[in-house]
C-alpha cells in the first residue's frame, strides 16, 4: 500500500516539475536560488532581529514574551490557509490529469496523498521563509536550549500540514456538493471565485467584529495570567497555542504535553483528511462532465455564424478560451483582480471615512509617485501575456498553417493581454476617485499606467516567446515552475522603484515635471521593447518554437 | 499541384530528418503518403503547410512558394493535422465559424456548408457542445469539416481517417474522390494500407527522410516484380526501419 502511494506521489511530482527541468536555462534559477536565499535570509535576520529583540525585551518585562511565538505561528497559519485554498483547488480539482489515475487500482486516499505533495511543498517553502529565520532570531535572543531547536524542527515538519488538511477537508466536502452543477468547468470556476470571496468575507467579518473597548478589557484581564495573551490570541487556532507553548517551555517538562497535544491534533486532522479523501474526493472529481446542450436553434446558429474580420475573430477566440478555461480565468483574470479587492476591503474597513481625505492630504508629488509604483507592481507581471503563445498548446499549429497575417496574430495576442489587466486597474481607479485624488494627478496616473501596460505586456510576451511551455497536458502546468515572469517583474519593480526613490528625494516639487520624466522613461523603454519585439519575433520564431 | 523540390530538414544541424526529398503531386490525383513511424511524413507535411521552416529546397502549392508567399499559399490548401485536440473550450460551431472568419468565407456560404457537411458527418446535433466533450472521432470530423468550408484546391490530410466511424470514413473517402475528380489535389498520410490501396491513385513511400518510391500501386508491384499486397511490398521496402 505504502509503496503504491509513494509511486503515485513520485509520478505526480515528476509530471509537475519535469518539463520545467528540461528548459536549458534551469541552471540560472539554481544559481540565483543559491545566491538569493542566503542573501534574503541575512537581510531578513538583520531587518527583523531588531524588531523581534525590542518586542521580546518589552514583553519579557510583563512575562508575556510567548506571544511572539503565537503571533508568528498564527501569521504562518493565515498565509497557509490562504495559499492552500488556491493550491489545493488547482491540484485537486483544476488539473485534469486525475482522470488518468482513476482507472488504476488505487485507493482515493492514495491519489489524494500524491496530489497533496505539490501543494505541501509550497506550504513548506512559505513556512521556511518565515519560520526558520524567526526560530533562530528568537532562539538567540532568549538564549534558548538545544531542545528549543529540536521542537522547532518538529513544529516545522508537522505544523504546515494542519492548515492544509483543514482547508482540504472543507474543499473536498464542498466540491462533493457543488458538483451537483454537473459541469466541470463551471464548478471549478464557481469554487475558485467562491473561495477567494470566502477569504475576503472572513476578513470582513473578523474586522467588523473587532470591538476596540471589549478587546482592551479582555487584554488587561489576560495580562494578569501567565501566557494569558498567548492564550487569547491563539484561541482561534489551538495548534498555534500548543506549538508556541512547546517552544516557550522548551527547557521544562511543560513542553512535552503541548507537543503531544499538537501532534494529536495533527494526527486527527491527517486521519480526517484521509477519511474525507476516501469518501468525497473521487465523487467530487468524477461527478463532473463538460457536456452541455448540443442542439442549437436556427436563431442561435445564425448568431454564432456571423462573419467577423480576422483580427476580431482571433481576439474573440482568445478571450473565449481564457474565460472558459478555469485555470486561465483564475490565473489571468480573477487572481490579479483579487488583490486590489482584498486591499480595498482592508483599506475601507480600517480607514473608513478617513480614506476619503487621503488623496487630498498627501503631497501631490508623493501621491503621484505612490500611484505610479502601485501600477508597476500591479501590471509588471501579466499572466495573459506570459502565456500568450503557450496557451495555444496543441492548437499552436493553427497559428502557422492558417492564413492569418503574422502582425495581426501578434497584435491580437498583445491586445488581449493589454485589455485583461485593465480590469483590476479600473477598480483601483475608482478607489482613486473615492479617496479624492486631484483630477490632474488621476489623469496623469491613468495615462502613464496605460502606457506602462504596453511595456509590461511586451516584456511578458517576449518571456513566453523565448521560454514557452508548449507541451503541456494540463493548463495548470503553464503557471507552475515558471519563475522568469516573477523575476522580471521584480526587476521592473526594482528599476522603477529606484527612479521613484530618486525623484522622491529630489527637491523637484513640480508634479508635471515628475510626470514628464516618468512618461519619457516609460515611453523610451516601450519603444525599445517594441523595436526589439518586431526584430526578434518573426514568423520563423514561431515556426522554430518546437525545435 | 504540389511541387516539393530537394527539401532538407534537420532539427539539430547534424541529423537530417528529411534529405533531398523531391516529389511532384499532380492535379486530379489522390496521393497516399506512406512510411513507418519516424520516417519524416509529419515533418514533410509540416513544411508543406508552413508549420516548419524549410532548411534547404522549395515547396510550392499551385505554383506559390510556401516560404516566399505564405499567406497566399495558405489560402489554397486545407489541412487536417494529426492531432485534433485543439481549442477544446470552443463550441463546435464557434470553432467552425472561427475558421470561416480566418478564410473570410461569406456568411451565407458558411452557413450552408456547415449545415451540409455537419449533416454528412452526423455531428450537426453536437454543434452547441464544447469540443472538449467530443469523442476522438467527432473531433476529427469537426476538423475535417472546418477544412472544407473555404473550398480549398489542395487538401493535405495527416491521418484523416483515424477514429472515424465506417459511415463517416466512407463519406470522407467519397469526398476525396469527388474533389480529385474535379481536377484538385488530395495528399494524405496514412498507416492504413488497405485504405491507401482502395482509394489512392498514387503512393509515395518514404523512410529515413528519403523517398523510396513514387507511382501507382501497379508500378510498385511491377518494380518489385511481385503481385503481393501493398502491405507486403511496404514491409519489404521499409524492413530496415
Amino acid at each position: 500500500m505504502m509503496r503504491n502511494t509513494w509511486t503515485v506521489t513520485k509520478i505526480m511530482l515528476k509530471m509537475q516539475y519535469s518539463s520545467a527541468g528540461k528548459q536549458g536555462n534551469t541552471w540560472i534559477y539554481g544559481v540565483l536560488t543559491v545566491i538569493l536565499i542566503p542573501f534574503f535570509l541575512i537581510i531578513m535576520m538583520q531587518v527583523f532581529r531588531g524588531i523581534i529583540e525590542n518586542a521580546y525585551l518589552m514583553l519579557a518585562e510583563v512575562n508575556q514574551e510567548s506571544i511572539l511565538l503565537g503571533i508568528v505561528l498564527l501569521f504562518i497559519t493565515a498565509i497557509l490557509f490562504f495559499f492552500s485554498f488556491i493550491t489545493i483547488l488547482s491540484a485537486f480539482y483544476f488539473s485534469d490529469d486525475i482522470t488518468a489515475y482513476i482507472p488504476l487500482p488505487l485507493h482515493p486516499y492514495q491519489l489524494l496523498i500524491g496530489k497533496a505533495a505539490n501543494p505541501l511543498i509550497y506550504n513548506y517553502l512559505i513556512s521556511a521563509v518565515i519560520f526558520i529565520p524567526f526560530l533562530f532570531i528568537y532562539g538567540s535572543i532568549s538564549n534558548a536550549p538545544i531542545l528549543f531547536y529540536v521542537y522547532g524542527f518538529i513544529l516545522f515538519i508537522f505544523f504546515p500540514i494542519i492548515p492544509f488538511t483543514i482547508v482540504a477537508i472543507i474543499l473536498m466536502f464542498l466540491m462533493r456538493y457543488v458538483n451537483i452543477a454537473k459541469n466541470k468547468d463551471r464548478s471549478k470556476i464557481f469554487m475558485g471565485v467562491g473561495s477567494l470571496l470566502f477569504v475576503i468575507l472572513v476578513n470582513v467579518l473578523v474586522r467588523l467584529n473587532l470591538d476596540d473597548a471589549a478587546l482592551m478589557n479582555a487584554f488587561t484581564a489576560y495580562m494578569q495570567e501567565q501566557e494569558g495573551i498567548l492564550k487569547m490570541i491563539t484561541m482561534i487556532f489551538p495548534p498555534a497555542y500548543f506549538g508556541a507553548l512547546s517552544l516557550h517551555f522548551a527547557d521544562s517538562w511543560q513542553a512535552l504535553p503541548a507537543l503531544v497535544a499538537l501532534l494529536a491534533i495533527f494526527t486527527i486532522t491527517a486521519l480526517l483528511f484521509i477519511l474525507a479523501g476516501q469518501r468525497f474526493y473521487l465523487k467530487g472529481v468524477r461527478g463532473m462532465s463538460s457536456g452541455s446542450k448540443g442542439n442549437l436553434s436556427e436563431r442561435a446558429s445564425h448568431k454564432l455564424t456571423k462573419q467577423h474580420s480576422i483580427l476580431k475573430a482571433y481576439i474573440r477566440k482568445e478571450i473565449k478560451m481564457i474565460i472558459r478555461t478555469p485555470a486561465f480565468l483564475m490565473q489571468c483574470v480573477v487572481q490579479p483582480l483579487f488583490f486590489p479587492v482584498f486591499i480595498t476591503v482592508i483599506l475601507f474597513l480600517d480607514l473608513g471615512e478617513g480614506l476619503s481625505s487621503l488623496g487630498s492630504v498627501t503631497p501631490e508629488k508623493n501621491l503621484f509617485l505612490i500611484l505610479f509604483m502601485i501600477s508597476i507592481v500591479m501590471l509588471s507581471i501579466n499572466a495573459t501575456a506570459f502565456t500568450a503563445i503557450s496557451r495555444d498548446g496543441a492548437g499552436r499549429k493553427l497559428n502557422l498553417f492558417l492564413p492569418i497575417p503574422f502582425h495581426r496574430l501578434i497584435f491580437a495576442k498583445l491586445l488581449v493581454a493589454y485589455l485583461i489587466p485593465l480590469l483590476p486597474f479600473i477598480l483601483i481607479t475608482f478607489i482613486g476617485i473615492y479617496v479624492n485624488i486631484p483630477i490632474h494627478i488621476l489623469i496623469g496616473w491613468i495615462g502613464i499606467s496605460l502606457l506602462y501596460n504596453w511595456l509590461a505586456v511586451m516584456i511578458n510576451f517576449l518571456i513566453d516567446v523565448f521560454s514557452p511551455k508548449l507541451h503541456w497536458t494540463d493548463e495548470q502546468e503553464l503557471f507552475k515552475g515558471r519563475f522568469t515572469p516573477l523575476f522580471i517583474s521584480l526587476v521592473q519593480t526594482a528599476f522603477f522603484g529606484i527612479i521613484t526613490l530618486v525623484l522622491w528625494n529630489t527637491n523637484m516639487e513640480n508634479v508635471y515635471l515628475i510626470m514628464l520624466i516618468l512618461v519619457i522613461a516609460v515611453a523610451g523603454l516601450t519603444d525599445i521593447a517594441k523595436t526589439y519585439l518586431k526584430k526578434k519575433v518573426t514568423l520563423e520564431t514561431l515556426q522554430n518554437l518546437d525545435s | 499541384m504540389i511541387e516539393i523540390s530537394q527539401i532538407n530538414k534537420s532539427f539539430d544541424g547534424k541529423n537530417q530528418i528529411i534529405e533531398d526529398l523531391t516529389l511532384t503531386i499532380p492535379d486530379g490525383k489522390i496521393v497516399g503518403f506512406l512510411g513507418p513511424n519516424g520516417a519524416g511524413k509529419s515533418t514533410t507535411i509540416n513544411m508543406m503547410t508552413g508549420i516548419l521552416p524549410i532548411d534547404k529546397g522549395r515547396i510550392s502549392l499551385n505554383g506559390i512558394d510556401i516560404e516566399k508567399e505564405p499567406l497566399k499559399a495558405k489560402q489554397i490548401f486545407g489541412f487536417v493535422p494529426d492531432r485534433s485536440d485543439i481549442f477544446l473550450r470552443l463550441k463546435g460551431l464557434e470553432y467552425l465559424n472561427f475558421i470561416a472568419d480566418i478564410y473570410q468565407v461569406p456568411e451565407e456560404v458558411r452557413q450552408e456548408k456547415i449545415k451540409y457537411f455537419t449533416k454528412q458527418f452526423a455531428i450537426d446535433h453536437a454543434l452547441g457542445n464544447y469540443i472538449q466533450s467530443y469523442s476522438h472521432g467527432m473531433r476529427q470530423k469537426i476538423t475535417v469539416t472546418s477544412v472544407l468550408l473555404h473550398d480549398p484546391d489542395i487538401w493535405i490530410l495527416d491521418e484523416p481517417l483515424t477514429g472515424l466511424d465506417p459511415k463517416s470514413s466512407h463519406a470522407l473517402k467519397q469526398m476525396m474522390r469527388e474533389h480529385a475528380d474535379k481536377g484538385n489535389t488530395v495528399f494524405f498520410s496514412s498507416h492504413g494500407l488497405e485504405v491507401v490501396e482502395q482509394i489512392c491513385d498514387e503512393v509515395a513511400i518514404i523512410n529515413h527522410g528519403k523517398l523510396l518510391f513514387y507511382g501507382t500501386i501497379e508500378e510498385l508491384q511491377a518494380k518489385y516484380q511481385t503481385d503481393q499486397s501493398l502491405e507486403n511490398v511496404f514491409l519489404e521496402l521499409t524492413n530496415d526501419a
